[in-house]
């Protein structure tokens, strides 16, 4: 349950006998196991349980508060590992001894939920404190006492409003105090005045964490040392329970005081970091350990680079405000998130970070990498106070487009920097973003972030070498929950009964081939933190009151040889059990994020299992209803996500519309719905915190192009990635992660660890964390070597090529190259290798080119294709060109295509590939035999004109899969809308608009060499610049478009728009543009849309626009 | 008892209760102006040295060790009028003391200064009334669950607070921090908490005192449900509490040490029984016996009186008079 940043904290525990780091896990994991309520039958252990953790709290308690000259590690490990153990105790027994013994004192339950509250906040454990502020709400007296005694209890329950506020970090309303009686007892009035001044410590501190108290230093250290001095000097043990409050309180003080944000060194110039300081510290007002690392380390500026490896949920986007905040007060901000989704998340979350300082702004660009002309698309001016939000891909095409603006850039921030060692495309086009952001913009400061680094020394070597600035390494383990590491098997003992008489059914009914039992499962859990103990002792076996469906089953040819037929039959069993375990721990009151990553049809499957209906819950989100309903509209059906969401359950596959994505990301984050089931990509990257997660099956979609190797290392992250998104700070302080392997386990009385583990090896790591490697060694090498060859490279090689000017005549692909961490870890970065890379690449340009025009080159560039698909499109172009060049953009989009169909099918990887296209009608593009009807290249462009014509999804399945798919809203992996989905995202959205950006590349190059091929005339050079984002967004006509690029990122509600209120002017961007805003604005403002005579799904469409969309 | 050499004082820093009630007995506490025009005489303080002498010469305790769950120890002497008076006037200085430390915390947190002999007064008329008259049923109640457990917990606390000042066999070393007495029956908080030495390691002493006239049996069953209690580190919360406030108490080495004295479960546990008949204490009790701490630190105090009521009437008297006496 523990993981290294604990175990090394643990390591700092006082040396008591029989006491040490191991011991405290074992005892803590196994009383959290207890407290999971999934034990069939009762546990016997739980008093004597319940007393070692006592033991062990009261015992590290009193060594932290009273040991003279202890080292503050050791406190912080005593105060953890009591804040735990306390915080367990009321979970295991209820122990309520005398509650009102004395009126005016607080019941045990409440004393020590803020004893424990008060140890972690000690410890630096702030979202486990804010756990243990429930059940502290104010409460009225529990009798009636006297006049002075309800003085002393209201007193007393405003301090512990007080406390709780300092717990949530956040002022609690408490109280009003009645005017104490005159007459009233003096001890009565002097509890009452601790009581008092106490919470008034506690409000003064919080008050000065948040920035609402002006002073260098917290008013609260000279208070209680002023009421804590004289109770110990009288050892005034009448008043111990609110010294020892008083005491715990003081350390707190101590501990939050560095760690507070105010205490952050403000930039210079100042710009709006006040502002931002005032309202975040409002709002969080502790930086998390890496926050805090980063701000010694980096700031005021950033005035360093920095590689930040920190565990998934630990604050590593805290780091990033953080560095944003400073950064944009000089200068302005690229932020590079691997996903669109994330884009989407960074901006959401920054715009709320950000959202009251004056003149900052977040832009998000979530489009795609392709090459298009609307203004919109580009970066136009970059002015300080920007915070710019971008995928690398996005970024890329901007590095090539607008390389000026970065000559101001500030701080580039890549999340999820890790990437840069991904196979494929991805991880060289990041790391060759970063080193072009490097060369640009010398004075900038790089942010790297990941929490599956392993090696963030190596990257923050790399950014000095590369820019001769310092950079740092933070690596900070701590996280703020724990996550309890168990594995799903079947109790060989509970089991042999039923199965026996299943057995015995079947040897009595011989016709019969299957009998079904149900068979009792166990939970194997990890008591220390990976699954790296051999020892017995460090894992405990919880049988549990869940039990799954299994078959007993008839072998005939077994049976023929008169041995024993039947056998167990557990094939599977995994889909069933994710749904029966979701179920139950989600009727626990448990979040739980179940991970299927073998298939992503697997979650709309596993989900028609679950029926949590009955269950009392939040109605779902408006904001959630509305994105469903924009869903219904573009599908032209009814999403089959809300039934799945009304019976309690979300889902998130990439088969899925991004507003089916959002609706559920919206119901699960806020509580409507407790279980959501999800493909392995949820694990990389979006914020969605559970308390307990299911790995659903230990194997990893089949990737056919990876070695064995490199399949086990990818399911190996993917599963621990999974594992890390167990923990909701703040709601629990200890999460749960399952795994049900793919081959069924069982525990029988001899089990051993190694059951489960050989089950499920990944669990012998701590975390995903890797070191980071570049995909550009290999290319450094050969450039080094000069030995490039243009047939034989790598997948790697060729997208490196492709953003890479190589018939510059300047020196920047090797300035790019040798900035990169590629050349880093190859001891390339001198100048000396520079020019030998610069000749290399230049050389293999040549060599790409061959006697060919050296232009299309700079075209590649340009667009982000490779030279080779460059030249391909090229030839394929020169070869069906009209010879009047198309009017509209769905015409340059059907020029594309046809184009497309001319290509080899080699440069077509990444534009339409054959996976993406696979039992669908257009299969025969790449498969001449397929039995898919007629020319898949006249399918796809059927298919594409519908997509751009606004047809809805329903309407595109009938085009793309066949007629029998209308009115079939299913998403099993036989239905046609997940196969829509899949040709839309990863052909038109991602493939088809780079290739059409290749031709406006062409284009716009070609005219300066050869102008009677290549020129256009204004309006046709717009329509071809505006057919890349036409097949993207699926807006062809122009109107639809204008909406779409100026006011609703909507296609369904684009083309409505369009088609209600077209602009009268399209010819001029500027003018649509004003007339679309215009028209948008009068539209928001207006109240219904009822007089509309329009499809119900229409209507509902434009109301969840509105809703959503209210506050622009 | 009385043959033993005179013994070591407690330290400066340990004896924080005694200079309470030393200072708040004193005369010269008549004139910083804290106290209300009826300040204490001047004989308050040798009063109650004079008393604490006069119990430390009666009151002995004799180990009997026949029992095998746990040791015996045997209190007497109390039984006559001398000595319930010299325990009365012992409370009312332990009181006097405690009111004393709400003066000082009064004078510092409040601001204002209290009526000292009104206050005590009043204290001691919460713990032991104003007189003896109690003839409603309600009264009587109160006598037994109340006033009379009150001064059995006193009698408890007077012989903790002997052992610190000697080797008395009440425990099997000196007492170093003692928890102040309670104020009042029902206060919060663990009845009896004392910190010894145990050779240079810390031991804590944790007391439960019941005071019955005829069921002292039942009693000590119930004084041991509440030490299974503290096995099972149900009052945690309350110790933790109490033993840090002893810090001031406490040298640097048992400050280092008291942490780890409770994980080595260093307790010994004080069931102290007061009664009025017969009562055989070395009976083996089942639920002593599966207490986890060895014998020697499962010590059972029994008092005797076979003049039960008069006895507390008697302390109780005492107790009114000390405050008016002085």
């Amino acid at each position: 349950m523990f993981n290294h940043g604990i175990t090394e904290l643990m390591r700092h525990l006082p040396d008591f006998e029989g006491l040490d780091g191991a011991m405290a896990r074992r005892l803590l994991s196994y009383a959290y196991a207890e407290t999971l309520d999934l034990r069939a039958g009762e546990y016997a252990g739980d008093a004597e349980m319940a007393a070692n953790l006592g033991r062990l709290s009261t015992a590290l308690q009193l060594h932290a508060i009273l040991a003279p000259g202890i080292e503050p590690d050791t406190r912080r490990a005593c105060a953890f590992v009591a804040a735990e153990a306390l915080s367990l105790i009321d979970e295991i027994v209820e122990i309520e001894t005398a509650p009102a013994v004395y009126t005016t004192t607080l019941g045990h339950i409440r004393y020590r939920r803020l004893e424990s509250g008060l140890l972690y906040l000690m410890a630096g454990y702030d979202s486990s404190a804010a756990v243990m502020a429930s059940g502290l709400e104010v409460r009225e007296p529990l009798i009636d006492p006297s006049h002075s005694g309800r003085h002393v209890m209201a007193a007393l329950e405003a301090a512990v409003a007080a406390l709780r506020g300092i717990l949530l970090l956040h002022p609690q309303e408490s109280p009003k105090l009645p005017d104490a009686d005159d007459d009233a007892p003096v001890e009565d009035l002097l509890r009452a005045e601790l009581w008092h001044r106490l919470g008034n410590a506690a409000t003064a501190h919080l008050s000065w964490l948040r920035l609402e108290e002006e002073g260098l230093a917290s008013p609260a250290p000279p208070a209680l040392d002023e009421l804590l001095k004289p109770l110990l000097d009288e050892q005034a043990g009448a008043y111990a329970d609110i010294a020892h409050l008083a005491r715990l309180l003081r350390e707190v003080v101590q501990e939050t005081d560095h760690r507070a944000l105010r205490r952050v060194p403000p930039p210079d110039p100042l710009g709006s970091w006040n502002e931002y300081r005032a309202v975040r510290s409002r709002a969080r007002p502790l930086l998390w350990p890496a926050a805090a690392d980063y701000a010694r380390e980096c700031l005021p500026g950033p005035q360093r680079h920095a590689a930040v490896a920190v565990p998934t949920g630990a604050g590593k986007s805290g780091v990033a405000e953080l560095a944003v905040a400073q950064a944009v007060s000089h200068g302005w901000v690229l932020y590079l998130a691997p996903t669109n989704a994330l884009v989407a998340q960074v901006q959401r979350d920054l715009r709320g970070a950000l959202r009251s300082l004056a003149g900052i702004e977040v832009r998000g660009f979530v489009g795609g990498a392709e090459l298009v002309e609307a203004a919109e698309e580009t970066f136009g001016e970059v002015e300080s106070k920007q915070v710019l939000v971008m995928t690398p891909e996005k970024c890329s095409l901007a590095l090539r487009q607008s390389p000026e603006v970065f000559a101001t850039l500030a701080l580039c921030v890549l999340d999820e920097c890790h990437l840069i060692a991904d196979r494929g495309t991805r991880g060289v086009l990041a790391e060759l973003v970063v080193a072009h952001v490097l060369f640009l913009a010398p004075e900038a400061r790089v942010l790297l972030l990941s929490a599956l680094m392993a090696n963030p020394n190596d990257l923050a070597a790399w950014l000095q070498t590369a820019t001769g600035q310092q950079a740092i390494a933070v690596r900070e383990p701590w996280r703020p929950t724990r996550t309890l590491r168990a594995v799903l098997g079947f109790d060989a003992q509970r089991s042999q009964g039923p199965a026996d008489e299943a057995a015995e059914f079947l040897r009595t009914h011989p016709r019969r081939r299957n009998r079904k039992f149900e068979a009792p499962v166990s939970l194997l859990a990890g008591l220390q933190g990976a699954w790296e103990a051999t020892d017995r002792q460090d894992y405990a076996l919880v049988p549990t009151a869940v039990s799954l469906s299994l078959a007993v089953t008839r072998d005939e040819e077994v049976e023929m040889e008169d041995e024993d037929p039947f056998s167990l039959n557990s094939s599977g069993y995994v889909n069933v059990a994710v749904a029966v375990l979701a179920d139950t721990l989600a009727r626990q009151g448990h979040h739980v994020l179940a991970f299927l990553p073998r298939n992503r049809h697997y979650s709309f499957s596993v989900g028609s299992k679950i029926d949590l209906g009955d269950l009392p819950r939040a109605p779902l989100p408006e904001d959630a209803l509305a994105q469903l309903a924009l869903a219904d509209a573009e599908l032209g059906l009814p999403t089959a996500v809300r039934e799945l969401l009304e019976k309690g359950v979300a889902v998130h596959t990439s088969a899925m519309l991004s507003a089916e994505r959002r609706a559920c990301e919206i119901s699960f984050d806020r509580g409507s719905v407790r279980v959501m089931l999800a493909t392995g990509t949820l694990a990389q990257g979006l914020n969605l915190p559970a308390t307990a997660v299911i790995i659903g099956g230990t194997e990893i979609g089949h990737d056919t192009t990876l070695t064995q190797a490199q399949r086990d290392e990818r399911t190996r992250a993917q599963l621990l990635n999974a594992i890390g998104r167990s923990g909701r700070p703040g709601v629990a302080a200890r999460s749960l992660a399952v795994v049900v392997p793919n081959r069924a386990v069982t525990f029988g009385d001899d089990w051993t660890p190694d059951h489960a583990r050989d089950a499920a090896p990944f669990l012998a790591y701590e975390d995903a964390a890797a070191p980071v490697t570049s995909q550009l060694d290999v290319l450094v090498d050969r450039a080094l070597r000069g030995d490039f060859e243009v047939e034989g490279m790598s997948t790697e090689e060729l997208a490196a090529f492709a953003v890479l000017p190589l018939d510059a005549e300047g020196t920047q692909p090797s300035e790019i190259v040798r900035r990169s961490y590629g050349a880093w870890r190859r001891n390339a970065d001198s100048e000396g290798s520079a020019q030998v890379i610069a000749r290399s690449l230049v050389g293999l340009g040549q060599r790409f080119l061959g006697d060919r025009p050296r232009w299309p080159a700079d075209a590649a560039y340009r667009a982000g294709l490779t030279v080779l698909q460059t030249l391909a499109l090229h030839d394929a172009y020169l070869a069906i060109r009209p010879d009047i060049p198309p009017d509209t953009p769905q015409d340059w989009v059907t020029l594309t295509v046809a184009a497309a169909a001319q290509m080899p099918l080699p440069q077509l990887t990444g534009i339409v590939d054959a996976e993406a296209i696979s039992s669908t009608r257009l299969t025969t593009i790449h498969d001449s035999e397929a039995d898919a009807g007629p020319d898949g290249w006249t399918a796809l462009h059927e298919l594409a004109s519908a997509w751009m014509e606004g047809k809805t999804y329903e309407q595109l399945a009938v085009l793309t899969v066949g007629p029998e798919t209308a009115g079939r809203p299913e998403r099993h992996q036989q239905a046609a809308l997940p196969r829509v989905i899949r040709v839309v995202d990863q052909v038109f959205v991602f493939g088809l608009s780079r290739l059409a950006g290749g031709l406006v590349a062409l284009h716009q190059v070609g005219a300066e060499v050869d102008a009677h091929i290549w020129a256009l005339n204004e309006s046709r050079a717009r329509s071809l610049g505006l057919a890349p984002l036409a097949i993207r967004s699926g807006c062809g006509p122009m109107a639809a478009l204008a909406w779409y690029r100026f006011a609703v990122r909507q296609r369904h509600l684009a083309h409505l728009f369009g088609s209600l209120l077209p602009p009268a002017d399209i010819a001029d961007d500027v003018t649509a543009r004003e007339e679309v805003r215009r028209s948008y604005e009068r539209w928001l403002d207006e109240d219904s849309d009822e007089d509309l005579i329009l499809a119900e799904r229409s209507l509902a469409a434009l109301r969840a626009w509105r809703l959503l969309h209210s506050d622009e | 008892m009385p043959a033993k050499p005179c013994p070591p004082p407690l330290g400066e820093a340990r004896s924080a209760l005694f200079t309470r009630a030393e200072e708040a007995l004193s005369p010269d506490h008549v004139a910083d102006g804290s106290v209300g025009s009826e300040g204490p005489t001047a004989s308050g303080f040798e009063l109650a040295t004079e008393a604490l002498e006069t119990l430390e010469r009666r009151l002995v305790l004799q180990e009997e060790v026949h029992a095998q769950s746990h040791v015996v120890l045997r209190a007497e002497g109390l039984d006559c009028p001398e000595s319930a008076d010299a325990l009365g006037t012992y409370l009312t200085a332990a009181l006097a003391g405690a009111v004393q430390v709400d003066i000082h915390l009064a004078d510092r947190f409040l601001g204002v200064s209290v009526d000292r002999r009104a206050v005590l007064r009043q204290r001691v008329e919460r713990v032991v009334r104003a007189s003896n008259h109690l003839t409603q049923d309600s009264d009587r109640h109160w006598r037994d669950t109340r006033r009379n457990p009150w001064i059995a917990e006193g009698i408890g606390h007077l012989l903790l607070f002997m052992a610190g000042r000697a080797a008395t066999g009440c425990l099997e070393g000196r007492v170093a921090a003692l928890k102040a007495l309670h104020a009042q029956a029902s206060q919060q908080g663990l009845d009896l908490v004392a910190i010894y030495e145990l050779g240079d390691l810390p031991v804590l002493a944790i007391g439960e005192t019941k005071a019955t006239h005829a069921d002292p049996s039942g009693q000590l069953t119930e004084a041991t449900r509440f030490f299974r209690d503290i096995e099972a580190h149900e009052r945690d919360g309350d110790l933790v509490a109490d033993v840090t406030m002893l810090e001031t108490a406490l040298s640097d080495q048992l400050r280092r040490e008291i942490g780890e004295a409770f994980w080595e479960k260093q307790y010994t546990y004080l069931p102290l029984i007061v009664h009025g008949t017969e009562f055989d204490p070395h009976v083996e009790r089942q639920l002593l016996a599966g207490l986890t701490v060895e014998r020697n630190h499962k010590r059972l105090v029994v008092v005797e009186l076979p003049v039960f009521y008069e006895f507390f009437n008697e302390v109780a008297d005492a107790m009114r008079a000390a405050v008016e006496s002085w």
